[in-house]
């Protein structure tokens, strides 16, 4: 995923893909290598050389920027610009805070929203404002759905706000072992009858 | 009114008696307060009881008062059969219980009366007499053993009518080889059945005695030992949950969690005290396993690792790790943990087992609460799935090695830490960790963000994107894409056939991608009818739609045949890898079309015009394709015929369909050419920018434009320009190009596909002047 910084905005976009994540340098030098009808000629690829696109991404997408640096009690900022590939549809916005102990949305800051895109066919900035309860990296959930032809689409996008400068922690998922042949196996129970 | 005083005495300690004056005809004052009231006992006669006839018996009675004031107490038999109350006049009487019929037991009534002088309260308590009847002993039931295996004795069942009575056991064995029994004073000793010798048995009898402690009684069992098997045989099945999705593809549906076998994969049977391996087998397509000529009376455990092997022809080798290591000193990413399945230890005993272990979610109701154990499972039952439909056109397909990453850890962040399980997105890789590792996926697992593991249209979409890698070729340029964008058509090739892969592979026309379990999140893709975007050679869904329904059966609209697998396969595998052009529908179908019979062929045009692909004059170039994305500009012709004589042609890019935010991978931003070579020769490649870009006045910005030049032929780099130099790219191609050959050329403006800069007021048009010439 590529984090834009344009002259506008800097925008954390959660378009779901990983290409060339590892951004390509562009190299100056040119190689005069051999050339051959068999072999390759060059080591360089351009563009995505180790990484595929990855999965599609809905046709709602969320993008977001954080602004300022998040502190406990204070109230956060949080632009939000929703994308749409279904046309011209309004698009309803929901917030969601799993742990109530993590966060609260920001006094009058509503639930819901519903968003009309402008003239350019394009969705506005919305922006959110959560008040962080706690550090650590927290998840504000934000649905976004339009009514189609068939049926609502919906997506649920969590935007992770990272609260003072402790590591995420990270969940434990069976026990880690050493197997007959001295290699890691990470052993998850089973259910038995 | 008589004046009361009223005293109150804590214990040891004098008082002084408050005097309370009323006015009663003459009070000496006339404003004195009113005697306090009395406050009456209160009277606890004592919790109920029951005792066994002919026992004393105690009654004990607790009054207290708040005045601190001298209670009298007196007690009464109001119940029962009569007896005779001792020191009924204080707080703890007795009685002996009479005697009563056996099985009938008799309740007894008694009231405490207590008293301050000036009130009184009462209290009741029921005493239930009952005669002390014999426990009854059970020894359990006789029963048949193989020798030198570990016995427990039952005498659990065991009992006594006299619900207050504890039981002791006392074991002692009366008949058969002596064995050492231990805790034999417990309701479960145990021994060891000795040895016997072959074709024989041996009877060892058991006496147990209980007691309440008045009465006794015994019973006696006998555990016959006979010789067991030397070798056992233990099988069973090995299955994982699955968890479908909701309708719609809104969520994860949890409810409906399905029972599904482990196909394929490696069970072991380890040694539960060395940690070695005993044997290994395969786990077959119902997920069922089997391992013969097991020592009997050995303890192990059963053990499922999250890989398929197989060697020979065909052959593959695909493992499921975790790839999450923050100890600051990872090892490699191809030597981190393999995930595996265990059942407990259990001992092989002397007869043959049917063990069945499963893989189960984890999941609590409203969030994982366990081990999300069945999630290696899915991903690697969802490569099974896929592994089978190349066998169909295969049989005989060997696979390069593929590893699958997935933890609970993998999280959505940019830029991604395959350490720290920070991925930019779920995808695949064709050499990760600097070509070091195998081919490889890296799959999303927080909960709280995204997981793939039930996806498994997903998971089958990275492995459809390996399939291209090792089997076939191909040329997209990968980058963020949503369904509905207009694309490069290598970019749509590429996503469309990874997709029509899933829905083939799993018989599934829905692809659907959920994301944060328990919340409805997610979409689908309908392989059938697609249905985003505009239909076309450079939407990923046309794409999509065009294969799965030269596959399917189902006919619906102008899909009213089927090509099945085999075709498709053969054209990826064959001339799809070796086209001239890049790889993109066109090359695709082009090189299909020779395969096939006229009605084939006929049905190939259709499903291409039905995607507003034209099907006239087809060939790898897109020569005679008239869609042009509702008359988009720089779209056609999708390739600018060139000669590299030295005539200069000028080309335009633009990022028309990549707003917002530009990802550099929408139609038009990269152009083709199609290049021909007359002469064998180095060529000198110039490519200068003619559209002005202004300068801004941040010095930061990334404002000129900075042109790329790729030479491919067949698909293979040859030589390549791509220097940061401002509005111009000159150089002399690595070696020279073949005089007859056709090349493939892509053309690109950098700055749309720059991450790091180009302003928004940067053109959405680039043109260049272009040339290729032969060097003196």
């Amino acid at each position: 995923m590529r984090i834009y910084n344009t002259a506008m905005a800097f925008f954390v976009s959660l378009v779901i893909v990983a290409c060339g994540d590892a951004a390509v340098e562009k190299s100056a030098a040119i190689e005069e290598v051999d050339v051959s009808n068999d072999a390759p000629i060059v080591t360089f690829t351009p563009k995505s050389d180790t990484m595929s696109s990855g999965k599609p991404s809905g046709p709602i997408t969320v993008a977001y920027r954080i602004i300022g640096k998040p502190v406990v009690g204070q109230p956060v900022a949080i632009d939000l610009r929703v994308s749409s590939t279904l046309g011209p549809q309004p698009i309803n916005i929901g917030y969601r805070i799993n742990d109530a102990t993590a966060m609260q949305l920001a006094k009058s800051q509503p639930e819901t929203v519903s968003l009309a895109p402008n003239s350019d066919d394009q969705m506005g900035v919305q922006q959110v404002r959560i008040v962080p309860m706690r550090e650590g990296r927290l998840y504000l959930n934000v649905s976004a759905s339009v009514e189609t032809e068939n049926g609502s689409m919906s997506t649920v996008t969590a935007i992770p706000i990272q609260v003072g400068d402790a590591a995420r922690p990270l969940s434990k998922n069976g026990e880690l072992q050493i197997d007959a042949e001295g290699n890691q196996i990470r052993v998850l129970p089973a259910k038995e009858d | 009114m008589r004046l009361k005083s009223s005293r109150s005495f804590s214990q040891g300690t004098a008082v002084l008696p408050l005097l309370l004056l009323a006015a009663c005809g003459g009070s000496e004052s006339p404003n004195a307060p009113p005697p306090p009231t009395n406050q009456p006992p209160v009277a606890n006669a004592g919790a109920d009881q029951t005792v066994f006839e002919g026992t004393p018996t105690n009654l004990n009675g607790v009054g207290t008062d708040a005045d601190g004031d001298t209670l009298s107490f007196a007690w009464t038999q109001t119940a029962g059969q009569l007896v005779t109350i001792n020191n009924p006049a204080m707080a703890l009487a007795d009685f002996t219980a009479p005697d009563v019929v056996a099985g009938s037991p008799e309740t007894l009534t008694f009231r405490i009366a207590v008293n301050d002088g000036a009130a009184s309260r009462t209290d009741t308590v029921n005493v239930t007499v009952e005669e002390n009847e014999p426990p009854v002993a059970n020894a359990g039931a006789n029963a048949n053993v193989f020798e030198n295996t570990p016995v427990s004795l039952d005498g659990t069942a065991s009992s006594d009518p006299n619900s207050i009575d504890t039981l002791t056991y006392a074991w002692s064995q009366i008949g058969g080889v002596a064995v050492i029994l231990n805790g034999d004073d417990t309701a479960q000793p145990t021994f060891t059945a000795p040895d016997v010798a072959p074709g024989t048995m041996e009877a060892l009898v058991f006496q147990l005695i209980v007691s309440d402690g008045v009465n006794n009684d015994t019973d006696n069992v006998t555990i016959t030992v006979e010789e067991g098997q030397s070798m056992v045989m233990i099988s069973g099945k090995v299955n994982y949950e699955f968890v479908p999705p909701n309708v719609n593809c809104n969520g994860l549906n949890f409810n409906n969690t399905v029972t599904q076998a482990i196909r394929g994969a490696t069970v072991q049977l380890i040694d539960a005290t060395s940690g070695g391996v005993i044997d290994a087998t395969t786990s077959d397509d119902l997920g069922d396993y089997v391992f013969t000529n097991v020592a009997a009376l050995t303890n192990v455990r059963l053990r499922v690792r999250a890989e398929l092997k197989r060697s020979g022809s065909p052959s593959w080798d695909f493992e499921v790790r975790d790839n999450v290591d923050t100890s600051g000193n990872p090892p490699p990413l191809q030597n981190r943990p393999l995930y595996a399945l265990d059942g407990s230890d259990f001992n092989t005993g002397g007869s043959d087992q049917v063990r069945n272990l499963t893989a189960t979610t984890g999941w609590g109701g409203a969030s994982y609460t366990g081990p999300r154990s069945a999630a290696p499972f899915a991903i690697l039952d969802a490569f099974y799935s896929a592994v089978q439909l190349v066998l169909s056109a295969d049989g005989n397909a060997n696979f390069a090695p593929l590893d699958a990453y997935w933890s609970v850890n993998n999280t959505l962040m940019s830029p991604t830490d395959l350490d720290a399980g920070e991925l930019g997105a779920s995808f695949y890789s064709s050499n990760p960790d600097g070509g070091a590792a195998n081919p490889s996926l890296f799959l999303l697992g927080d909960a709280s963000v995204d997981t793939e593991e039930f996806d498994d249209h997903v998971v089958v979409h990275e492995w459809g994107h390996y399939f291209e890698d090792t089997f076939s070729r191909s040329d997209s340029i990968g980058g963020a894409h949503s369904l509905g964008e207009t694309l490069d058509a290598r970019l749509a090739y590429g996503e469309g056939w990874a997709t029509a892969l899933a829905a083939m592979a799993l018989d599934n026309p829905l692809y659907c991608d959920t994301s944060i379990p328990g919340t409805g999140g997610g979409f689908g893709i309908d392989a059938e009818s697609g249905g985003f975007g505009v239909q076309g050679w450079y939407n990923e869904i046309s794409v999509v739609t065009f294969l799965y329904d030269l596959f399917d059966t189902a006919n619906d609209g102008t899909d009213d045949d089927s090509l099945g697998f085999q075709p498709i396969f053969d054209t990826m595998v064959g001339p799809q890898a070796s086209t001239e052009a890049f790889t993109t529908i066109f090359s695709f179908a082009a090189e299909l079309r020779p395969m096939l019979n006229a009605q084939q062929q006929a049905f190939l045009d259709s499903q291409l015009e039905r995607e507003n692909v034209d099907s006239i004059g087809l060939d790898i170039w897109a020569s005679n394709e008239t869609n042009d994305a509702g008359g988009n500009r720089d779209v056609l012709p999708l390739y600018t015929d060139m000669i590299a004589d030295g005539s200069v042609t000028n080309i335009c890019t633009n990022s028309d369909f990549d707003r917002p935010d530009r990802d550099g991978n929408k139609l038009a931003e990269d152009r083709y050419i199609r290049l021909s070579i007359p002469v064998t020769d180095s060529y000198d490649v110039l490519m200068t920018t003619t559209t002005a870009t202004p300068v801004t006045p941040d010095v930061n910005d990334r404002d000129q434009s900075d042109p790329d030049v790729y030479i491919y032929r067949d698909g293979v780099l040859i030589a390549f320009g791509n220097s940061p130099v401002d509005n111009s790219e000159a150089f002399t191609s690595q070696g020279a190009l073949i005089g007859g050959e056709i090349y493939s050329v892509m053309i690109e403006e950098w700055r749309f596909d720059d991450e790091d800069g180009a302003p928004t007021t940067y053109p959405e048009q680039i043109c260049f002047d272009l040339s290729f010439t032969a060097t003196p």
